[in-house]
């Protein structure tokens, strides 16, 4: 028997926080401790995960997945340098190619499911449109980001409704009555008057009192983590607070506090340099807030050391992973 | 470039606040939350940010500038100091001077000429450039500016280069043009006028810089001195505390005073004919000397730099026959190199003729005979040498004796003028202190302009309301901000 598949989808309402650059050093990171990743690059359109990782003139893209000459997946993981490591890149992109049909996006989550790894790392693309919510509700860990600005935090806070409604549309979607309270994407038959948990849950004791409990696990199910992204001090990591607060009022559920990564420019090197920063300094600032992350997603904690160029990982794993009593 | 460098000294700052902060709690501290709005302000008006960042740097910088310029002040005074004591050393009157043992000279001489020239030929170079002719009127256009008051032209002549002597700078060429001046007397047929006026231009030269700085500690002292005459329990420095009969008496006292100062003042006014100005003394050089110039001078020179010495400063001045006596140096030294020699054995030639007619201190004057062969000079004179040989110096007698005579006896007379602007200074200061009784002098309530200056602060204050302060993501105020962004206006049923 297998261990399921660890879906880890990486996503927050605005572009340009941080999703790529966190991604790939979660994947370097999960990689580096023993695991067998993929890396796959879901922002279809603006795809840029294999420029992060060096990787030019990738042999196999997005167009790929819709090629009926490609049966066996596998062909199109790409090889990254790094042990434990494979890539799926989203390159090949047209203009339009972001406005791909349900159909196809269902294409690509079976192929992703088919695949064989023990982590599989989403990089999504901006925005709260269904191509990107619907990877996101594959995954079995969401991770959402946000940077301390307000902006960023209203978006993501769009960007976690958007998830939950769309999860519990998905979940009803035999019952049009009850779509037209969660999917709002067509306002003309939609009750636009549900646009919190609190309102959800009334109209639905109201209307679909049977339905009630399915909607509340539903509710309760959905644990996204959080990551602040780009803090600076204290009055960073409080807005990160606020959106907590925020998702716990309206949304009524808990979002896990993974952790933050501080503002630095050895990020911003590691871009240009297409070196992951956890791999080219992995006891820098930025390095250690990653690995606390890495260590809530996985139960462990992490420890990366550099020594005359060689990468040592020491791995504990939390007794509360399932060992306990 | 330059932008990478700011980003990266603005991580750098970041990330030093965010360790401390992370560390030390530092903006949970009562400073911090108190400096708070103010640091926000500062970082949202540029205007304020920029006062600030000119503050930090110009205050220290104004400070330092300040202490420098006191610095400097100080040490010119010092050097002030030292000059007026080296001057009384090397007054030729100075019997000490005589004493001075002969290689001390030399060796200044020498150092003297080391750091500006390197041979003889450049000092000669610079003595021909030296050599101007002024006219009556640049001179008295000089001296109105300078306001000196020219006396024996001879016997001052000697006084100002030696006085130069002690400035490393000016010494070589107010030392060739005293020989150059000697060589004049030897070689050419004596023009007054023009030995005056050469004369009076080099006083103007270099003493003008040390009579502008003396005049100026002059005028401290007064000021100082006028501080000094006030009493300890000043009634006006605390005025306005006073009963009214102690503020009728405090006025009437200063009434008294100023009534006081004015009547002497009227009473010296009224006495022109006693008043020598510096111009009416200068005026009177041309017409052909007069004694109350060289009175004037020569008490103001014997106040200046013989305060300190004046036990030995009597015997040098005491006779007018002695000083008639001096420009017979030439005439010993008409067949030597008079260029070629220091002041030192100039002045030693004299010794025997200023000291009691000792025959046997003679021959030192004839020591400098050999000294011939680098003589370079050639004066241009028309005069024979067995005349140059046989001339005997005779300077206006009026005034050398006129000199001799007069100084001692008027020397009260010669602070008129000083007493008159002291009058007039204390009258100031008095009407000064009338005007300002309400007032304490020298504490001039400095609690006024901080007060402005927090005014001004607050007026600026208020229009920064209109740029919308960033709340802090700890308010309710942010949670309100945040939640009005994402739901619309009839969204509002949301609990």
């Amino acid at each position: 028997m297998t261990n399921p598949i660890n879906i880890i989808a990486v996503g927050g309402g605005k572009g340009g926080i941080g999703k790529s650059v966190i991604c790939t050093n979660l994947a370097a990171g999960m990689a580096l401790s023993g695991q067998k990743v993929i890396l796959m690059d879901t922002d279809f359109g603006a795809s840029n995960l294999h420029a992060l990782l060096g990787i030019g003139n990738p042999a196999h893209g997005f167009q790929d997945f819709f090629n009926s000459e490609i049966t066996d997946p596998r062909s199109l993981l790409l090889d990254t340098g790094i042990s434990n490591l494979k890539f799926v890149s989203g390159a090949g992109d047209n203009p339009g190619s972001a406005n791909i049909d349900s159909d196809k996006i269902g294409t690509i989550i079976s192929f992703i499911k088919k695949l064989e790894a023990d982590t599989i790392l989403l990089d999504l693309g901006p925005g709260t449109n269904y191509n990107v919510i619907d990877f996101f509700n594959i995954s079995t860990q969401g991770v959402v980001m946000t940077t301390p600005e307000m902006t960023s935090i209203m978006k993501t806070f769009s960007f976690i409704r958007s998830a939950l409604f769309r999860r519990i549309s998905q979940a009803f979607q035999d019952f049009p009555e009850i779509q037209k309270i969660v999917d709002h994407s067509n306002p003309n038959d939609a009750d636009m008057e549900s646009y919190t948990t609190g309102l959800l849950r009334s109209k639905f004791a109201d209307s679909f009192p049977d339905h009630t409990d399915q909607l509340n696990s539903i509710i309760s199910n959905f644990t996204p983590g959080l990551v602040v992204n780009r803090v600076r001090n204290r009055k960073d990591l409080k807005a990160g607070d606020n959106l907590l607060k925020l998702v716990k009022k309206f949304l009524e559920i808990e979002v896990t506090y993974l952790g933050y990564i501080i503002e630095s420019d050895r990020v911003r090197d590691s871009i240009d340099d297409m070196i992951p920063f956890l791999i080219k300094d992995p006891q820098s600032k930025p390095s250690e807030n990653l690995q606390q992350i890495i260590g809530a997603l996985t139960n462990t904690d992490l420890q990366f050391v550099k020594r005359d160029g060689r990468i040592f990982v020491s791995k504990q794993v939390r007794l509360s992973s399932g060992w306990e009593a | 470039m330059t932008e990478q460098l700011l980003q990266t000294a603005l991580d750098f700052f970041k990330e030093i606040w965010f360790q401390l902060n992370s560390r030390f709690d530092l903006e949970n501290t009562e400073a911090f939350i108190f400096l708070k709005p103010y640091l926000i302000q500062l970082q949202d008006n540029p205007l304020y940010m920029g006062i600030s960042l000119a503050a930090l740097f110009l205050v220290p910088y104004g400070m330092i500038k300040i202490r420098s310029i006191s610095k400097a002040r100080e040490q010119k005074l010092d050097e002030l100091m030292e000059e007026m004591e080296d001057e009384e050393e090397y007054d030729e009157d100075d019997p000490r001077r005589l004493r001075q043992p002969e290689p001390e000279l030399n060796e200044m001489d020498d150092d003297l000429a080391k750091p500006l020239f390197g041979n003889g030929e450049t000092t000669s170079d610079i003595e021909d450039q030296d050599e101007i002719i002024i006219t009556d009127e640049d001179l008295e256009a000089e001296l109105d500016e300078f306001e000196l008051e020219p006396s024996d032209t001879s016997a001052d002549e000697e006084d100002s280069n030696l006085e130069s002597s002690a400035e490393p700078v000016s010494s070589l060429l107010t030392e060739s043009e005293f020989d150059k001046d000697l060589n004049e007397f030897m070689t050419e047929e004596l023009d007054w006028e023009k030995e005056e006026t050469s004369t009076v231009e080099e006083l103007s030269q270099d003493d003008s810089s040390h009579d502008q700085a003396i005049k100026e500690l002059q005028e401290e002292g007064e000021l100082m001195e006028l501080e000094d005459t006030l009493p300890t329990n000043d009634p006006f420095a605390n005025y306005s505390e006073l009963d009214e009969d102690e503020q009728d008496k405090a006025i009437k006292d200063l009434q008294d005073e100023m009534e006081r100062t004015i009547s002497q003042l009227t009473q010296q006014i009224e006495e022109p004919s006693e008043v020598p100005s510096s111009i009416k003394d200068l005026s009177q050089i041309h017409i052909g000397g007069d004694a109350t110039i060289d009175e004037g001078y020569i008490s103001e020179e014997e106040e200046e730099y013989f305060l300190e010495d004046p036990a030995e400063k009597t015997p040098a001045v005491e006779t007018p026959e002695i000083q008639n006596k001096e420009p017979s140096l030439p005439i010993e030294s008409s067949d030597t190199p008079i260029s070629e020699l220091s002041d030192e054995e100039i002045l030693a030639s004299l010794e025997p003729e200023l000291k009691a007619p000792a025959s046997d201190e003679i021959p030192d004057t004839h020591d400098y005979e050999p000294e011939t062969a680098g003589f370079t000079f050639e004066p241009e004179s028309d005069i024979p040498q067995n005349e140059a040989e046989s001339f005997v110096f005779e300077p206006e007698p009026t005034s050398l004796e006129d000199t001799g005579h007069t100084s001692i006896p008027n020397e009260p007379e010669a602070s008129y003028p000083e007493q008159t602007d002291s009058l007039i200074d204390r009258l100031k200061f008095l009407q000064t202190r009338f005007e300002n009784r309400y007032q304490p002098l020298e504490p001039m309530s400095s609690p006024a302009p901080v007060e402005k200056k927090v005014l001004d602060y607050e007026s600026l204050a208020e229009p920064r309301r209109y740029t919308r302060a960033s709340v802090p993501p700890d308010s309710k105020k942010y949670m309100d901000l945040l939640e009005s962004f994402i739901f619309m206006k009839d969204q509002k049923k949301h609990k």
